[in-house]
């Protein structure tokens, strides 16, 4: 399947606050960009994924949205694997498009936790309520204490992660956060829930993303002017929840990304720029080392003279990724994923001609990976 | 009828006893309640009561209250410890001594009674 299936388009939103927008309208002004960008029509798409929103679930919702676009596609629905779905989405579409169940596939995304509810991530924990565990954060702030026991201070690691995302988002026009971090402003960042502080955590935004996918050959009848192929895809979900992981620093994105590499024929030499789903910068250090970026507790060499930055050992994050453009749960790394391979990001990684991205969900409980290349 | 698992556990919780479910046809031992096991998905389980032994898993500490009644609470902790007989549970650590580490601590059970209910907390072992 290796560069059979393509990203046609791509759509955005503003990013930031929406006030009095609904996610279907949200998801439609993304996909209206992304049918405009792939240069195709309405009539096209027999295809429609979307990603429940996480501030307001909603049943049948990938019914509602299609109704609201005027559609009744011959595949769609929701798949709920929180931040991980979007990746998952777009390899469900590229194998639905092998298997004949459809030709042209929306894969969109919209949230509006902003200026909606933000319940779905500081709600309590169930029956564990009562010993005041509540929060996303917190679950990662388990696993980042945890990581810190077994391999040392990581605050260099995280700041470094921090500061590539501020410095590529103060670069990116769309980015919701413009302020580059400096080491200073992150070692004065208050904590959120010990050991993360405020700028270890990704922005809470409003807004949406969408992509066209469609087979190479499709893209070729339509005319498609910039057609990025998929070479690889893959997803692992780890599901037992933080508490009761054996292994609190051990997820599935290691299987997730051995898949997509070896679909793809590639190892992680070969990736030339990442988007490494950033909700919070202990995510991006485990995933970076269950990719085989690094060994496990071994990121160090890689942070060294702004490795993750534009011209280091492996950019990443170069439209800000969660903590500085949106804090859009992953399509947005994507989107940036494909301007790379199309060689007009606002951080462009020269020559670039493989890009690595990573999407999960929970708190680390899903994860999937996609690899894209040049046309 | 029987009683659901959850509530059964509550109930020993009211009464100042920690208990998780062992699965007599694998062996498994397991926190939180659950309808089945975890490892086999046998159905046939029974309950035993813990010796109260744990080690800290991790630990964090809570600047902010996302949860509006712990607002006046402010810094505080939540744990994950495993209990001797292999079940994990989140709970709270009654006193971490200032910048100490306290993942592989022992851990000993603690009852409080807060919220208007008996919390099963820990305290750790000094020795
Ligand atoms: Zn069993």
């Amino acid at each position: 399947m290796r560069g059979k299936a393509v990203i046609a388009g791509i759509g955005h939103t503003a990013f930031g606050k929406q006030p009095g927008r609904s996610t279907v309208s949200l998801n439609i002004e993304a996909c209206r960009n992304a049918v405009a960008d792939a240069g195709i029509e309405k009539n096209a798409v027999d295809g429609l994924l979307v990603k429940v929103p996480t501030s307001k679930v909603e049943m049948m919702y990938g019914q509602k949205l299609a109704e609201a676009m005027g559609m009744s596609p011959r595949f769609g629905g929701v798949f709920d694997q929180g931040g991980a779905s979007n990746i998952s989405m777009i390899a469900i579409a590229a194998m639905a498009i092998e298997a004949g169940q459809c030709e042209v596939a929306l894969v969109t995304l919209a949230d509006n936790p902003r200026t909606g509810s933000r319940h779905a991530y500081e709600k309590v924990w169930g029956d564990d309520a009562d010993f005041g565990w509540s929060s996303v954060v917190a679950g990662y702030a388990m696993i980042a204490r945890r990581y810190m026991h077994d391999h040392g201070d990581v605050s260099d690691i995280h700041a470094a992660i921090a500061m590539a995302c501020r410095k590529h988002g103060a670069d990116n026009p769309h980015a919701q956060l413009r302020l580059p971090l400096t080491r200073e402003m992150y070692d004065a960042s208050p904590w959120v829930v010990g050991p993360l502080r405020r700028d270890d955590c990704c922005l809470v935004s409003d807004g949406a993303a969408a992509v066209v996918v469609m087979s190479a050959d499709r893209a070729k009848d339509l005319g498609v002017k910039a057609p990025v192929p998929i070479l690889g895809f893959g997803q692992g979900n780890s599901s037992i929840d933080v508490p009761l992981r054996e292994d609190l620093t051990e997820t599935q994105a290691g299987v997730s990304a051995r898949t997509a590499f070896a679909m793809a024929g590639l190892a992680p030499k070969d990736i030339d720029v990442a988007q490494i789903y950033d909700c919070f910068t202990i995510t991006v250090a485990m995933t970076l080392e269950a990719y085989g970026f690094a060994p496990k507790g071994k990121l160090a060499a890689l942070v060294k003279e702004g490795g993750f930055e534009v011209g280091g050992a492996l950019p990443l994050n170069t439209s800000g990724g969660l903590l500085s453009e949106t804090g859009m749960p992953g399509l947005q790394l994507v989107l940036e994923g494909v301007r790379q391979m199309r060689g007009f990001s606002s951080n462009q990684v020269l020559d670039a001609e493989t890009c690595i991205v990573s999407n999960q969900g929970g708190i680390m409980h899903t994860h999937s990976t996609l690899i894209l290349g040049r046309q | 009828m029987t009683a659901a698992p959850y509530d059964t556990y509550r109930a020993g919780l009211d009464a100042g006893r920690l208990t998780f479910q062992r699965c007599r046809a694998c062996g498994e031992a397991w926190l939180p309640p659950r309808e089945d096991c975890p490892h086999c998905w046998s159905a046939d389980w029974g309950w035993e009561e813990a010796s109260g032994k744990a080690t800290v898993v991790s630990w964090v500490v809570y600047h902010a209250a996302f949860d509006k009644r712990f607002a006046d609470r402010l810094p505080y902790n939540v744990a994950i410890v495993e209990l001797d007989e292999g079940p994990r549970m989140i709970t709270n650590i009654i006193e971490i001594p200032p910048d100490e580490d306290v993942i592989g601590r022992k851990a000993i059970l603690a009852f409080e009674r807060d919220h208007d209910r008996l919390l099963p907390r820990y305290r750790l072992d000094p020795s």
